[in-house]
This record gives C-alpha cells, sequence and structure tokens, in this order.
C-alpha cells in the first residue's frame, strides 16, 4: 500500500514538473521546398518575437529541407521566416503551439548595401599612432595644419604649435628633421595631398645611441608623404587682390621637395590682409628667454580675436631651407629667413590697478602705434646620429631691428631696438657599450642689444639702454647601468655661465632727483651642479630621479657691490606607470630656484613708459619653489578617444615682492622682502573623440586655475588671490555630403579678490565660432564664418558680432575665393581682461569690411 | 620569462639581413598554380586588431578579407596578399621584391568548406616553414542576447559564445542573411559584423563589404602538412623559443646588440621568449 502510494506520488511529481518546465517550451518542424534552382541549404529558419522581431532560435535545414526547432516563448504567437542569400524572403505568423510549418522557396537577386572598404582611420602600433589624412581631410582643407585641427587628441594652437597629451611635440618630415622649432613653415605650406599619414611617435629616443638606454618621454610628430609626392618638385601659389578703405594684395609661393637624400622648402610671402608671418618663423620650442626691454613704447594691447581682425600689417617674409644627407647618413641642415613688417594699432584702453584701502587706480589712454620691424636668422646644423655617436654642431645668427612710433592721449613717443644674437653649440654622445655611454654638450650665446624711448611731447626726454650678454651651457654625463635593484645610475655634471651688463642714461626733466638716472652694472653668474641621477624601466614603470647640487655664484659689481655663493639641492622626480596600452600616468616633482636677473638688480632710475619708472634695492636673495604635477591619460585609437586629466601645485617662497607705487597716473615699480608663501592650482581635463559616423570630431576642455600670491600696492603687503573656469569644446562634422560645420566655443569665468582694497566685480567671456560650408555641384562652394563674443565687463554692447562670407571654386589644381570679410563693417572691438591686481577695458580698431579674390595653386 | 623586443635580425648563407616578428612574415614572390576553389558572392573587409609579440603594450592591426562563396569561405590578410602580389609582379619583370611589409599581419589562411572541414595555412617565423592543417568546423553554441547595435549602416543583434578558452560577443545582421564571419566564427542567422574577446585581446570589425564575383584560389606553396595538435605545439614552440624553434628550421640566427653589431644570442638564447596568446587558448 505504501509503495503504491509512494509511486502514485512521484508518478504525479514527475508530470506536474513537466507541465510547469515545458509550459513555454514548443517545437516547430516542417520542411523547406525549393522551387526553380533556389538552395534549401542557403536558407535559416528563424523564429522571432512579434513584438520587437528579436530572434528566439534558429536552424538550417538539411540536404532534404527538413528543419525542427525549438524555442521558448510567453506570447501566443509567434513569426517564422526563411531567409537566404539569393533567396526570396518568406515570413508567416502564426500560434507558438502550431507545430508545423512548411515553405516553399524562390529564388530572388540578392541586393546589398555595400559598404565602401576604406582605410582605418586611426591606427596604433607599439608607440606609434598613425592618421590616415584622408579620412579627415574636407576639400576646403588648403594647409596640413588645417587637417591637423581636427585629428583627436592633437591640439593646434594659435600661431602654429602642436601639442600632444598636453606636451609641445617636435615635427619630422619623412623622419628627417629640417625645420627644428619653425616647423609652421612645414604645417603652414604643405598641402594635405601630399601626406598620406600623421604618425604620433610616443616616448622617442630621437638619439640612436641612447636608445634603449635612456628612456625619453619626448613626442614627435611625424609627416609621412604619399610616394608619389616623394622626389618630385612641389608647389603651391596664392595670389590674392582686393579692397576695403585701399587696395589689399596677398602673394605668396612655396617650392618643395622630399627626397631620400636631400629635403628643401624655400618660401616667400607678402600680404597686407593680417597674415602675421612671424608665425612661420617662430620657434615653437625655444624656450630660451629673450633679451629684456627696460624702456618701451606704450603699445596698444592687441584682443584675443583672431589676428587677421585687428592686424594692420605690410608684411613681407621669406625662408629657406635645406637638408642634405650625406654618403655617410649624416644630415647638414641650412635654416635661413627675413622678416619685414608694418603695423598699425590703435586702441582706447581704461586701466584699473587695485590699490589697498583704497579705490583702484584708473588710467585712461588712447594710444595708437606704429611699428616696424626687421628680423634676419640664419641656422647651419651638422648632425651625425647612428647607434654609436651622435654628433650635433650648430652655428646660429640673427638680427632684429624695430622702430615704434607712438601717439598717447595725442603725445608722440619713439623706440627704436637693435639686437644681435650669435651662438652656437656642440653635442656629442658616444655609446661605448650595450650598458654605457657618455655625453658632453656646449652651448653659447652671445647678445648685444640698444633701444631707446624718446618722448617728444611738452616735457621732452630720452631714455637709452644698452645691454650685453654671454652665456655658456655645458653638460658631462657618464650613462652607465649597473646591476642595481635593475636601476641605470650615471653621474652627471652641468655648468653654467652668464654674463650680463646694463648701461642706461636718462635725459630730461628729473622729478625724483634724490635718485640716480643711470646704470652701468654687470652681473656674472656660475653653477656648477653635480647631481646622481638613477633610472629604471621596465615593462610598465619608467621612473627617473635626479638629485643635483648645485653650487652657484653670483657677483653685481654696480653703485654697490654684492657677492652670494651659495650650495643648494635641487632635486627632481620622473614617475611613469602604464597601465595598459591605452592608459598611462605621469607624476612629476621639481625643487627650483627663482633665478635672479638682471632686469631686477639695478638701482638707478630708468624710465619705463612716459608716465613709469623703475629701479630696484639690490638683493641676490632668491626665491624658492616647489612644482608637483600629474597627468593621466587615456586612449582608445579603434574608438578615435583620447582623454587626458592633468593637475599641478606649485607652492613658491618669492622672497621679494614687486609692485607699483602710484602718484597720479605716474608710478614707480618698487620692491619688498617678504617671508609670504605664493600657490598655484591648476587642473583640467581635455578629451577628444573622432567618429566614422559623418566624419565628425569633437574636442573639449575644462581647466580651472587657481592663483594666491603677496601683492605689492602703495608700499603695501597686501594677497590677491584669481579664480578662473575656462571651459572650450569644438565640433567639425559633415551632416549631410555637401555640407561641412565646424563650431568652436570658449567660457570664460575669473574672480580676482584681494586681502584689502576695492575688489573687482567678476569677469565673464563668452566666445562661439562657426564655419558652414555648403558644397555645390560643379566643385562651387559657398560658406560663412560667425563669430560671438560676450564680455560682461564690456562698458557698450556686451554682445559683439562679426561675419565673413565666401564663394569657392575649385578647377583641377586651382582654388578661387571670392571673400568678404567682416559683413557688418564693425569698427571696433570692446573687450576685457583680469588679472592679479590689473583690471584692463580695451576699445581696440579691427580692420574694416573686405572684400578680396584669392587664387590658390597646389601642383 | 623574459620578452624579446622584436627586434631579430636574421642572416642568410646569401647574405640578406632583415629585421622580423611572427606579425612581420617575409612576403613571398614565387609558388606553384593559384588554385581555383571558388567565386565569391560576398566579400567582407574586417579591421582585426590584437596584441603583437612584445606584449599588451603593442596593438597590431591587419586588414582581413572574408571571401564567402557558396562551398568555400576564405578569411586572409589583404595587405600580405597583396604585397605578395607586388612582389610577384616585380620578380616577373626581373625586379628586386620587397621583403618587408610595412604593417603587422595575422599570418593565417583559413579555408573553410562547406562539407565542414577548414583548411588553414600557417606562416611561421622569417624562411620556417608554411604549416598547412585541417580541422572540423567548430559547433558554436551561441547564445542569442538582447541588444541592437548599428555597425555601419547595418543594424545588428548581439549573440554571445564561449570557445576557445574565451568568452566572445559578436553582432550579426540579419540583413546579411549568410551564417558566416571572420575566422572560423559562423553559425549566426546571419552575417557577424563584429566580434571580439570579453578579455580585449581580440577584435574584428567589418569595414567594408561588396558583392564582387571573384575567384577564391589557393597558392600552392610548398606546405608542411601536419597535424592541427602538431601546428600547435610548433606555433606555441615558435613563440616560447624563437631561437630554438629556428635552429630546428636550419635557419642561422644573429641578433643586433646596441652598437647595431650582429651576434649570436649567446647564453640569453633559451630564455627569451615572444608573447604568445593565441585566438584559441584551449
Amino acid at each position: 500500500m505504501m509503495f503504491r502510494v509512494l509511486f502514485i506520488t512521484l508518478i504525479g511529481l514527475f508530470v506536474s514538473s513537466a507541465i510547469i518546465f515545458g509550459q513555454d517550451r514548443h517545437i516547430l518542424t516542417g520542411t523547406v521546398r525549393a522551387k526553380g534552382d533556389a538552395d534549401v541549404q542557403a536558407a535559416i529558419v528563424s523564429v522571432k518575437r512579434t513584438n520587437d522581431g528579436a530572434i528566439l532560435s534558429y536552424v538550417t535545414p538539411d540536404s532534404d529541407g527538413r528543419y525542427s526547432v525549438s524555442f521558448s516563448c510567453p506570447d501566443e504567437k509567434v513569426e517564422v521566416s526563411v531567409r537566404g542569400l539569393g533567396l526570396k524572403t518568406l515570413t508567416k505568423q502564426i500560434d507558438v503551439n502550431a507545430g508545423v510549418l512548411d515553405f516553399i522557396i524562390e529564388p530572388e537577386s540578392f541586393s546589398l548595401k555595400e559598404v565602401t572598404i576604406k582605410a582605418e582611420k586611426i591606427k596604433q602600433s607599439g608607440d606609434t599612432i598613425s592618421y590616415n589624412v584622408a579620412s579627415f581631410q574636407s576639400a576646403e582643407d588648403r594647409v596640413i595644419e588645417d587637417v591637423l585641427k581636427k585629428l583627436p587628441g592633437i591640439s593646434v594652437l594659435e600661431g602654429g604649435k602642436i601639442i600632444y597629451k598636453g606636451q609641445a611635440v617636435s615635427l619630422t618630415i619623412d623622419g628627417l628633421d629640417l625645420l627644428g622649432g619653425k616647423y609652421a613653415i612645414a604645417t603652414k605650406n604643405i598641402s594635405p595631398d601630399h601626406i598620406a599619414t600623421v604618425e604620433i611617435l610616443e616616448n622617442h629616443q630621437v638619439i640612436k645611441a641612447l636608445q634603449d638606454l635612456v628612456p625619453s618621454d619626448r613626442t614627435t610628430l611625424n609627416l609621412k608623404l604619399k610616394s608619389s609626392s616623394r622626389g618630385i618638385f612641389l608647389c603651391s601659389l596664392g595670389l590674392l587682390g582686393g579692397y576695403n578703405d585701399s587696395t589689399l594684395w596677398n602673394a605668396e609661393g612655396a617650392g618643395m621637395y622630399f627626397g631620400h637624400k636631400s629635403q628643401d622648402i624655400v618660401t616667400a610671402k607678402s600680404n597686407n590682409t593680417g597674415n602675421d608671418l612671424r608665425d612661420e618663423l617662430s620657434d615653437k620650442n625655444d624656450e630660451g628667454r629673450a633679451l629684456s626691454k627696460y624702456t618701451q613704447a606704450l603699445l596698444a594691447s592687441p584682443p584675443n580675436l583672431s589676428k587677421n581682425r585687428y592686424y594692420f600689417n605690410r608684411s613681407f617674409c621669406t625662408t629657406a631651407n635645406s637638408l642634405v644627407k650625406t654618403s655617410h647618413g649624416n644630415n647638414l641642415t641650412l635654416n635661413a629667413g627675413y622678416l619685414n613688417t608694418d603695423d598699425y594699432r590703435s586702441s582706447n584702453n581704461e586701466l584699473s590697478y587695485m590699490l589697498p584701502e583704497s579705490s583702484a587706480r584708473i588710467i585712461n589712454e588712447t594710444i595708437q602705434n606704429n611699428i616696424t620691424q626687421e628680423l634676419i636668422y640664419a641656422n647651419l646644423s651638422h648632425r651625425i646620429n647612428n647607434h654609436r655617436i651622435y654628433l650635433d654642431s650648430q652655428v646660429q645668427l640673427a638680427g632684429d631691428r624695430s622702430d615704434i612710433i607712438t601717439m598717447v592721449n595725442g603725445a608722440k613717443q619713439a623706440f627704436d631696438d637693435k639686437t644681435i644674437l650669435a651662438g652656437g653649440g656642440i653635442t656629442l654622445i658616444r655609446r661605448s657599450s650595450e650598458k654605457s655611454g657618455y655625453e658632453l654638450m656646449m652651448k653659447a650665446k652671445y647678445g648685444n642689444n640698444a633701444h631707446q624711448l624718446k618722448l617728444l611731447s611738452e616735457k621732452p626726454a630720452k631714455q637709452e639702454i644698452s645691454q650685453e650678454t654671454l652665456s655658456i651651457y655645458g653638460n658631462l654625463t657618464s650613462y652607465r647601468r649597473f646591476n642595481f635593484l635593475g636601476m641605470m645610475i650615471y653621474p652627471s655634471l652641468i655648468y653654467n655661465y652668464s654674463f650680463e651688463s646694463l648701461q642706461s642714461g636718462f635725459s630730461g626733466v628729473n622729478t625724483l632727483e634724490d635718485l640716480p638716472y643711470d646704470n652701468d652694472i654687470a652681473f656674472r653668474k656660475i653653477n656648477i651642479s653635480p647631481s646622481l641621477n638613477a633610472s629604471y624601466q621596465s615593462y610598465r614603470w619608467r621612473i627617473l630621479l635626479s638629485i643635483p647640487v648645485m653650487y652657484r655664484y653670483m657677483s653685481l659689481l654696480g653703485r654697490e657691490n654684492l657677492i652670494s655663493h651659495k650650495v643648494i639641492p635641487l632635486p627632481t622626480l620622473d614617475l611613469s606607470h602604464v597601465f595598459s596600452s591605452s592608459l598611462d600616468w605621469h607624476l612629476n616633482y621639481s625643487f627650483i630656484t627663482m633665478d635672479k636677473e638682471i632686469s631686477t638688480l639695478y638701482d638707478g632710475l630708468i624710465m619705463r613708459n612716459y608716465r613709469t619708472f623703475t629701479w630696484f634695492h639690490p638683493n641676490l636673495t632668491e626665491g624658492l619653489s616647489h612644482a608637483f604635477s600629474s597627468k593621466l591619460n587615456y586612449k582608445d585609437v579603434f574608438k578615435m578617444l583620447f582623454i587626458g586629466a592633468s593637475a599641478y601645485y606649485g607652492i613658491g617662497k618669492p622672497k621679494i615682492i614687486y609692485g607699483y607705487n602710484f602718484d597720479g597716473i605716474n608710478a614707480e615699480t618698487i620692491s619688498y622682502e617678504t617671508s609670504a608663501l605664493s600657490h598655484h592650482l591648476k587642473t583640467g581635463v581635455e578629451a577628444s573623440k573622432g567618429f566614422y559616423y559623418k566624419n565628425a570630431t569633437l574636442k573639449a576642455t575644462i581647466d580651472y586655475i587657481y592663483s594666491d600670491t603677496p601683492y605689492l600696492a602703495q608700499n603695501q603687503e597686501t594677497r590677491t588671490s584669481n579664480s578662473v573656469w575656462q571651459l572650450s569644446a569644438s565640433l567639425s562634422i559633415e551632416p549631410f555630403a555637401r555640407l561641412n560645420l565646424s563650431y568652436s566655443g570658449a567660457f570664460m569665468h575669473s574672480l580676482v579678490r584681494q586681502l584689502s582694497g576695492e575688489p573687482l566685480s567678476p569677469l565673464s567671456v563668452f566666445t562661439n565660432n562657426l564655419h558652414i560650408v555648403l558644397r555645390l555641384p560643379k566643385n562651387w562652394s559657398i560658406g560663412t564664418h560667425m563669430e560671438h563674443y560676450f564680455n560682461n565687463w564690456s562698458t557698450s554692447e556686451k554682445n559683439f558680432f562679426l561675419a565673413n562670407a565666401n564663394l569657392g571654386f575649385i578647377y583641377k589644381k586651382t582654388r578661387w575665393s571670392l571673400m568678404c570679410n567682416n559683413l557688418f563693417d564693425v569698427k571696433n572691438y570692446v573687450y576685457s581682461s583680469l588679472s592679479n591686481g590689473t583690471g584692463f577695458n580695451n576699445q581696440y580698431q579691427i580692420r574694416p569690411r573686405e572684400i578680396m579674390l584669392k587664387l590658390s595653386i597646389t601642383l | 620569462m623574459k620578452k624579446i623586443n622584436l627586434f631579430f635580425v636574421f642572416f642568410l648563407f646569401a647574405g640578406s639581413v632583415f629585421a622580423q616578428d611572427p606579425y612581420s612574415p617575409i612576403p613571398l614572390w614565387s609558388w606553384g598554380e593559384e588554385k581555383i576553389l571558388d567565386h565569391s558572392i560576398l566579400r567582407v573587409e574586417y579591421t582585426m586588431s590584437f596584441f603583437g609579440a612584445s606584449g599588451k603594450n603593442e596593438i597590431c592591426t591587419d586588414k582581413r578579407m572574408v571571401e564567402i562563396g557558396e562551398n568555400v569561405i576564405k578569411d586572409y590578410s589583404a595587405i600580405l596578399e597583396e604585397k605578395e602580389q607586388e612582389n610577384y609582379r616585380v620578380a616577373k619583370k626581373g625586379g628586386s621584391p620587397s621583403t618587408g611589409l610595412s604593417m603587422d599581419v595575422y599570418p593565417i589562411e583559413l579555408f573553410c568548406f562547406k562539407e565542414g572541414s577548414i583548411r588553414i595555412n600557417q606562416r611561421t617565423l622569417m624562411t620556417g616553414p608554411i604549416l598547412q592543417y585541417t580541422q572540423s568546423r567548430p559547433d558554436f553554441r551561441w547564445k542569442l542576447q538582447e541588444g541592437q547595435m548599428q555597425v555601419e549602416t547595418y543594424l545588428c543583434q548581439k549573440a554571445t559564445v564561449s570557445y576557445g578558452g574565451r568568452e566572445w560577443v559578436a553582432w550579426y545582421t540579419e540583413d546579411i542573411p549568410v551564417g558566416s564571419g571572420p575566422y572560423k566564427f559562423g553559425g549566426l542567422p546571419g552575417l557577424i559584423l563584429q566580434i571580439a574577446s570579453q578579455d580585449g585581446s581580440y577584435k574584428w570589425q567589418m569595414t567594408g563589404i561588396d558583392s564582387k564575383k571573384v575567384p577564391i584560389f589557393e597558392k600552392q606553396f610548398m606546405f608542411k602538412k601536419c597535424t592541427s595538435e602538431e601546428a600547435r605545439k610548433l606555433v606555441e614552440d615558435m613563440y616560447k623559443h624563437p631561437f630554438k624553434f629556428m635552429r630546428t628550421a636550419g635557419i642561422r640566427t644573429l641578433v643586433k646588440d646596441k652598437n647595431g653589431n650582429l651576434v649570436r644570442p649567446g647564453d640569453n638564447e633559451e630564455a627569451l621568449s615572444l608573447f604568445y596568446d593565441p585566438i584559441e587558448k584551449e
């Protein structure tokens, strides 16, 4: 009896569980028969949900066309379809419990939505990222710089400096360094039609003798030419004629040759259309200090607009650049250039100096400048770079001259300035074995400058300055890899000698009679820094620690003679960790001294400008500062996504602070010893993303900058803090085949606070730029460029608009453009700026409406 | 085991010197007939990304072409094929063929036959043999998943599968009702347009499709025929002991020292290896 009950119970449980678990499982069987020559084995039978078409199950029939498919579905109906390449699709809606369904299929020609087989936009191989130029290029891009601006991860600053991961890059063409830091000659003249790929080479050790011995954090951007553009003469020409209130011209030509054994670029340009030719001649990687100007003509401060909006110029520039590879693989490079430019500026300024315990000191000035500048330079270098020896020898010569006629509130001033620079250097690196090598380097630079300012008003005055500088910099390093925890430990010796002299004389009405009005001083500085360095490099880590102990000797000879000796350690630490090929992190710490310059050591009065005299209590005390910076970089080249986050914090002890002491609008520069600390913070995130969709590139940055520093005003020490938020974004997209849009916008909010005195209200600036190009049939195009600026400090209109229009036509290798700039014929731009202790309102004259016709030819 | 920084140099009796790694095979210029196996109905181009021989800090990308015929599907490197065809033309005119590739490639070609077998031709290091072996087409147990994604102009659905010791996510489109894809992948109710291993080691992304009818051919090299197990062992050995492999293959090997001199690998020979992470770990 018990067994019977148990048996019935088990049977009952089995049946009920089968009902419970099997209630949504259905089986559909049937046959697929062919009509004509359709292949039943090419068919796929799919069972789908009716509401969203999601496939529940699928099967391929056997060779006889029989199929059986099981599926689960809570609904009452399902959709069953038969598809196949070359078969007509059949779809039927059936009850889930139908059980059997047969199909008869027919052949049908297959229509494919073809996807053009194309090259990848970006690819990565090791530390090299390659951008396919054609994938980012549009018909409107005239020079390679136009394409570089659109590449995700790369930024091009106004003036042409190229930045990758927040770091300046050096540029090569087909791996050869033809131009050094003056690479804008290439980026502003080479057509993107000649470039196949743009390569970013990270951690690029250019010196072959140091490869695998000394890590490098240098980034090189290489322009890789198309093979069809190598070994032939390339040429680009441009000719423009136009009219605003006078005749306008712009003529430019560039001839280029990029061969296996030599590279050459020759350019000649002239314009009065606002194109600043100095951008091409400036060294983008030169951190060197220019010679100080002790007296200056008061200049109208240019606004934060594109320079061709406000630059009233007449410029001429020519350059010649040649690199020859010798039969031994050595490079001989010659770069020479000449620039002549006239520039007219006009503005009405209102300058507010924040003074403690009183209202701001406000100075109103109407300024007109006529500036003439000439610049000439020649560099010759010879470089041997192989796995055993690196020998780089260079000679540089440069001279510049400028004359400025200035009218300030109707009073005339004349300024002229002449400088000659000569320099040279030699670097020898020899690799003696796999684990060792040494470096000897010496560079010398000589500068001679004379400048003077004449006031040609009712109270005439003349300030004359002459100065000489000589600096010698050298370094001896022994690279030897010791097997101590896998590190390379190597000593180095850095030495530096500098000599600066300053003579000044003033003639005119002396207002501060108890002080001398002349200077004849000489300042010598000798630094000797033996250093112990340790570097460690592994699969994921790279660490470089340097501990130089610097001996510094300074002597000042003048009315008062001062001598200083000092020994101070100046450690630096660089640390990098590579989490993956996409993510890396960097940390840097350095302890630095705020070097003393002769420009703050003279005690005779110098007329800085018509309303300011400067002099200092000579003091060889130097400030000290700790600087910390960190960067986190993420890149996914397949998604064309680049993200970088960075933070910088510096805490310093300036020991001496400088400020103005006002008497009416006249001021004298004063200095003051302090024990106060200064703090600087900068943090930001930068992101850029490229899309295959509509050929779009999106870039965005956000930065926060804060400083809190001691500040001297009217002989009183106070503190001032400045906090700035900056946001910017840009988008370039081709929403339709014939439409190209690019937008860039920026927002800045700045607030200056002072411990005492009258605070300045916050400054908010918002700018928008929009380019639209519509490509019409038969190679015609129309375009417009609109600019909007908002400035809450403006005393007149807070919103400001500018617009250009353009009609273009491309015929074979020629481009024609009919342009109208400044359509609304706006005469002045009103803007404001804010910095520690100073507010600035400015009404600046901009270029009027201009009609121009331009022809460009690329061969 | 220490990883080589991917800079081998080998020295032939003829005196030629080449830089090499397994993903940069020497493009050849002579072979027997080009045996036509089928004609394509569809050609699908994929970008394939994978880690190079230095490890996970080196991402390589190959351009793979999958030619789909009625009876045969061929998957090969378009970069290597293009270079070899160019070499063939150059050599025929009496010129010097190029022995280098501008990009890394995945050095195998596959022929998937309708009856269910797969023939694989695999290059080895330098002038090592070209292995040829046959396998059965795997039975993929796909799990159809919720989720849709647009790949180029095609709406795709998601499916996952566990295969070769890795988890794979595939996106297929019903709009192209062919149960094929790159490598050995297939068996879904539509063409696979994107597939990636969840550990990030391998990814194929469709970059082009056309319906050109071209012959699907196999170049008849002097293959070293072997079983798939033998091939697997040989290739694993090649990555883990590259110098030993080359010595076995009759290749005299020299490495470049830091001064650019060619020297014998020396005592480190056995300690040097290449990053080995095959598509199928099991």
